[in-house]
């Protein structure tokens, strides 16, 4: 037998004070009302036989007070709520959703209902959850409620999607014996996920007024990333909604209704694409079925020419790309940025994108404000100068000479391409990767930040990688396997690239299923309480004394 | 001792003492040498109430021959006539502290069973003194005191009443001290009246012990109340004795109070017992209710024959 409010030791130290004071009670004399009388002769004669209810320095009633004790040990031990060995058994762990559905008073009230159903269940097997973005053990079996408060005290969810699903899955997989799991929060809880529950173990939700099962129809992911086609003035759309087939979503700018380019269903949501949408400002409203309210909006961002003075002395291909990118805007005068041939003097100031005619120099030289360090400055150059494209192989095979990479500090940004690699015998001016480089050597030139996509917190890696770096610098790796991505925060993967992780929708919940949770029942072992029992008894028990009193069987 | 809590007035009416005139205290036979009453004297005397003859013996007075006899029988007999004599009424009254015990509720009123009891005495003394027997009274409680001794006279009836009002009560009840020293007063034979609660210490043995070593006629007159039979009281209570100061510490159940009704029983008993074997009047008196009432019931049809 245990014991729910106290510990064995608790319960026997209480019990045995008890039998002491009730002893040291039972040896008090009893205060009499004075009564003066005619005489005293028959009451003399009265209690000869019959001694007074009173303990004068001596224990004259052991039946008495073994009653009295009994009475008391069995209201101690309904106090003490006790437990039957089976019950005992069962590894009670009560999980608590931390995930950002959950932020506000919803976290504050299932803390105080979780603390609340703690207290009644056996101390020594039972164990506290929180289910952030990660699983955490917030008390394990047999440490103290108090240790509990004190590690909510500063506690806040975490903002990402929930995991309860996941760490009720990973419960019973780690369940080994009888596992009752009790849930508290908004995320609904299927009834696939309870068919799974172990035999002998069970799951069940917390009952907490304030929270209600989060709906499982929402968007999740609402981003707008740079448009794969390259041009500057555009941008790509990505939704991703669940618990709403794909025709039932309606995604308009400054209304005018898309038509997706792209929708993917699977068990991850329904992804919608919308390719080369206008980089005007618009706003963006995404509709579920016959909702007059978006579900999720957002405003595409204005991105204006490039304004670019380009001399006369540079190469025709690179006029071909330069007239070919819709982003950039050649001017004569008030331009941002120039393109010239090395030591031209054509507005010298400017950031330029130079063609280097001295064959010594590199390939392509990169100036830059130094400002970090070379590693990160050659990754940058990589990718935001689309340089990774260029096959650099077969232009070294070509053109008999090194392909390298020279970088450069100066108080303006310049990048220079050696003249003989525009030469169009060369693949360089033919393949894709020249306008991406020109492009993106203008845009980077022109320090135009890169749009990052949005990708929703708790969602796969999108483009399947499995490392990443997140926010404070730790690297995540995978090791080969798929990464989900954690808490709302800004990652870089491992190309390198920037990615905002959110939380778009707070109150939507993952999984197709309707909550198929029950609320605990309260009752150890399916049948009657420990407690229900101890108070009967100890009803019982003053039945008895009653009744012995009452026949002049005990004083 | 006490003061007492009575007033002349609580113990004497002219109502009171018009209630008992008609009834009339007759003993059989009193004892000889007594003066001149309406009570018949186990002496032969004077009187006109003929009673018997007996032969003549030499000394006899000539004077009561009866000549007639002698003329009819040619034998001498004397006419032997009544003597008619008083009966002593020797009234002890209870003056012990049990007797002026007064309700814890009631602080300022008489004490119910001294009041009956010197009342009943007065009544008995108003019902002898009228018919010229003489009356004694001899308060008692831990011994007894002479208060009044025997004396003629219906005009004592009032005076009487003052004397008892002025009583003092006493402390703690031993009636066979009490008895023994009235014993020691070696009075003429009558009719002695105990008028008490006997509630004596000692216990109703040692009371009927010294009762029955009187040589008088006795009349008991016990003093009830219905609270001695069925005490109310429940709880854990210290019963404090009234006179000696003595405890009892009791937590009241149904069977101690079934215990107490026994023993009470008992001390009834034990008194009607007495009553009966020696030929002794009995009267329990409820203090609460009018005395003259409850002594009508004693002198059966306006007569008691002591």
């Amino acid at each position: 037998m245990s014991f729910g409010t106290f510990s064995g030791a608790a319960f026997t130290i209480g019990l045995l004070a008890l039998a002491a004071a009730l002893f040291a009670l039972s040896r008090l004399r009893v205060r009499h009302r004075a009564l003066i009388v005619p005489t005293t002769l028959f009451w003399r004669e009265a209690i000869e036989e019959t001694r007074a209810r009173v303990f004068v320095q001596r224990f004259r009633h052991p039946l008495a007070y073994a009653l009295v004790l009994g009475i008391a040990a069995v209201i101690w031990l309904a106090c003490a709520e006790p437990r039957s060995a089976a019950s005992s058994a069962t590894r009670h762990v009560l999980v608590v959703d931390a995930s950002a559905p959950m932020a506000g008073e919803r976290f504050v009230a299932a803390i105080a209902a979780v603390r609340e159903r703690a207290a009644r269940l056996p101390r020594e097997s039972t164990s506290i959850v929180l289910a952030g973005a990660r699983p955490e053990l917030v008390l394990a079996a047999d440490e103290p409620l108090a240790t509990f408060d004190r590690r909510m005290e500063s506690r806040r969810v975490d903002p990402h999607p929930q995991t309860v699903e996941s760490t009720v899955l990973e419960l019973f997989a780690t369940a080994t014996g009888p596992t009752s799991v009790e849930v508290c929060g908004v995320t609904p809880i299927g009834a696939d996920l309870v068919a799974l529950a172990p035999s002998g173990s069970s799951i069940a939700r917390v009952p907490c007024a304030t929270l209600e099962p989060a709906a499982r129809r929402g968007v999740s992911t609402l981003g707008v990333s740079e448009a794969e086609s390259g041009a500057w003035d555009r941008v790509d759309l990505t939704v991703v909604v669940h618990g709403v087939a794909p025709g039932e979503v309606r995604v308009t700018l400054d209304d005018a209704e898309l038509m997706a380019a792209s929708n993917d269903a699977s068990e991850r949501g329904t992804r919608l694409t919308f390719r080369d949408l206008p980089a005007r400002g618009g706003r963006i409203d995404v509709l579920l079925a016959a909702d007059t309210v978006a579900a999720a909006s957002a405003i595409v961002p204005l991105r204006t020419p490039l304004r670019v003075a380009v001399s006369s002395t540079v190469p025709p291909a690179l006029l071909t790309a330069l007239n070919a990118d819709r982003g950039v805007l050649q001017v004569d005068v008030d331009p941002t940025l120039v393109v010239r041939t090395a030591g031209e003097d054509f507005f010298s100031a400017l950031p330029a994108l130079e063609v280097a005619t001295d064959p010594n120099a590199g390939a392509f030289v990169v100036r830059r404000v130094a400002d970090g360090a070379p590693d990160a400055a050659v990754r940058a150059a990589f990718l935001d100068l689309g340089l990774g494209d260029i096959d650099a192989m077969e232009l070294a095979r070509q053109t008999a000479r090194p392909i390298d990479l020279v970088l450069e500090s100066a108080p303006t940004r310049s990048v220079a391409v050696l003249s003989e690699l525009l030469d169009e015998r060369y693949d360089f001016v033919q393949s894709r990767a020249f306008p991406l480089f020109v492009a993106r050597a203008l845009r980077w030139l022109a320090d135009a930040t890169p749009l990052q996509p949005a990708w929703a917190a708790g969602a796969w890696l999108e483009d399947g990688s499995t490392r990443f770096i997140a926010e404070d610098g730790r690297t995540i790796d995978g090791a080969g396997s798929a990464l989900r991505l954690p808490r709302a925060q800004t990652i870089t993967t491992a190309t390198g690239r920037a990615a905002r992780v959110s939380v778009l929708d707070a109150s939507l919940a993952r999984g197709s299923s309707p909550d198929a949770l029950a609320p605990v029942v309260d009752a150890s072992d399916g049948g009657v309480r420990g407690t229900t029992l101890a108070a009967l008894l100890a009803l019982v028990l003053l039945v008895v004394e009653w009744w012995l009193v009452r026949s002049e069987r005990m004083p | 001792m006490a003061s007492s809590a009575l007033l002349a007035s609580e113990l004497c009416d002219p109502r009171f003492l018009a209630a008992l005139e008609p009834l009339r205290l007759v003993a059989r036979r009193v004892a000889p040498r007594g003066v001149v009453a309406e009570q018949r004297s186990r002496d032969k005397g004077s009187s006109n109430e003929f009673k018997d003859y007996r032969p003549y013996v030499v000394g006899d007075d000539l004077r009561r021959i009866d000549w007639n006899v002698y003329r009819r029988l040619h034998r001498v007999f004397l006419r032997v006539f009544e003597e008619i004599e008083d009966l002593p009424l020797y009234l002890l009254p209870d003056v012990s502290a049990s007797a002026y015990l007064v309700d814890a509720d009631a602080q300022n009123a008489s004490p119910p069973r001294a009041r009956a009891g010197l009342r009943t005495a007065l009544a008995l003394a108003a019902i002898s003194l009228g018919q010229h027997d003489r009356v004694g009274v001899y308060p008692f409680a831990d011994d007894l005191r002479v208060l009044m001794r025997p004396t003629g006279g219906k005009g004592r009836i009032l005076g009487l009443a003052q004397r008892l009002a002025e009583l003092e009560s006493g402390g703690s009840t031993d009636l066979a001290r009490s008895l023994a020293t009235f014993a020691g007063l070696r009075l003429r034979e009558g009719l002695v009246c105990v008028i008490s609660d006997f509630f004596d210490p000692a216990g109703i043995d040692a009371v009927t012990s010294a009762l029955a070593r009187l040589r008088h006629r006795l009349l008991l007159v016990r003093l009830v109340r219905k609270s001695d039979a069925e005490p109310i009281v429940r709880g854990d209570v210290r019963f404090v004795d009234c006179e000696n100061g003595s405890t009892a510490d009791v937590s009241i159940t149904p069977h101690v109070l079934e215990r107490y009704r026994a023993a009470h029983a008992r001390f009834v008993e034990s008194l009607a017992s007495f009553a009966l074997a020696h030929g002794a009047g009995l009267l329990e008196l409820d203090v609460d209710a009018e005395v003259v009432p409850q002594l009508e019931r004693l002198f059966s049809g306006g007569t008691y024959h002591a």
